[in-house]
């Protein structure tokens, strides 16, 4: 692969995909990202929702509007025990 | 100019793509900037000036090519970034001492020199000089800007060197803006229709 690589400099980020999924089966979208009925949009939603975004609320199929950090606790109320799941916070009774 | 590590490499990507190289390299030697910044060599300052005296060139000029007196450039000067993956990926084996002829800004080779050291320690000789590159840092001198005309590159039973880390990159401004211009290459321009057809609420946020 080294000697191809010197060869064909160009294939060099697919060999990487193509090596990284060995060890990261979902270090990638699975989907086709350049299809005509694709919408950013939903990979968008799936990228928020990594980063904690709750409440999601669409407003096209362009943009969504969304909530962080409701009920997050403060940094020296953050422990062991709230830490993966105060972002399923309470519903409202 | 003070940028995070994970800003250097990305802008870091966009200029070297910028320069011309395939996306694939254009990552890797973003990280070999990164690498460098991180332990405490001026990682953007060798990288931009790298892709200065390399722009214009394509794949075919950028390859290292085995000659009698050691590697050389198919034009004429050894890039950095090229050569540096080509010792990394075990293309060009270092199994014996390995001599490299006019190669660009070999600081920014040190970062690969790090990753082929592994567990152990890579150094590069000079007319003289020395350093040693180890997957936790460089030590030792640091070779003159541009290009030397030959460097000897051997695995060294030496105690890889160890620099503490930074987290944060102190960018001189010529880098920083010589870095910008080539990544704003990799801009495609906004015309009227996209920005109508871009994301975004436009007049209304409801």
């Amino acid at each position: 692969m080294a000697h191809f690589l010197l060869e064909h400099p160009e294939h060099r980020h697919t060999v990487r995909r193509a090596q990284v999924f060995q060890s990261a089966p979902y270090g990638e979208i699975r989907d086709n990202t350049i299809a005509a009925d694709l919408l950013p949009i939903d990979m968008l939603r799936a990228k928020l929702s990594f980063f904690g975004a709750t409440r999601f609320d669409p407003r096209s199929d362009r943009w969504v509007r969304i909530c962080m950090y409701a009920g997050a606790p403060y940094p020296e109320d953050l422990a062991s025990d709230n830490a993966d799941l105060w972002v399923y916070d309470l519903a409202p009774v | 100019m003070s940028l995070s590590l994970n800003e250097v490499e990305a802008l870091a990507r966009k200029a070297v793509r910028g320069a011309g190289y395939p996306w694939g390299l254009a990552e890797d030697g973003a990280r070999a900037a990164r690498w460098l910044v991180a332990h405490q060599v001026d990682g953007c300052a060798h990288l931009a000036s790298t892709l200065a005296l390399l722009d214009g060139m394509n794949d075919a000029q950028r390859r290292p090519l085995p000659g009698r007196a050691g590697w050389f450039g198919a034009g004429h000067r050894l890039c950095p970034i090229t050569t540096g993956l080509a010792l990394a990926d075990g293309a060009i084996a270092v199994s014996a001492p390995v001599r490299l002829c006019n190669v660009v800004e070999p600081a920014l080779l040190l970062a690969f020199l790090g990753l082929l050291a592994d567990e152990g320690a890579v150094e590069m000789l000079w007319s003289g000089s020395r350093a040693v590159a180890g997957p936790s840092g460089v030590a030792g001198a640091l070779p003159p800007v541009e290009t030397l005309s030959d460097l000897v590159v051997l695995r060294t039973p030496s105690t890889p060197p160890t620099r503490p880390v930074v987290t944060r990159a102190r960018l001189r401004r010529v880098d920083l803006m010589r870095l910008e211009a080539l990544a704003h290459r990799t801009y495609a321009p906004a015309t009227e229709q996209s920005r109508l057809l871009g994301a975004g609420a436009g007049l209304t946020d409801s």
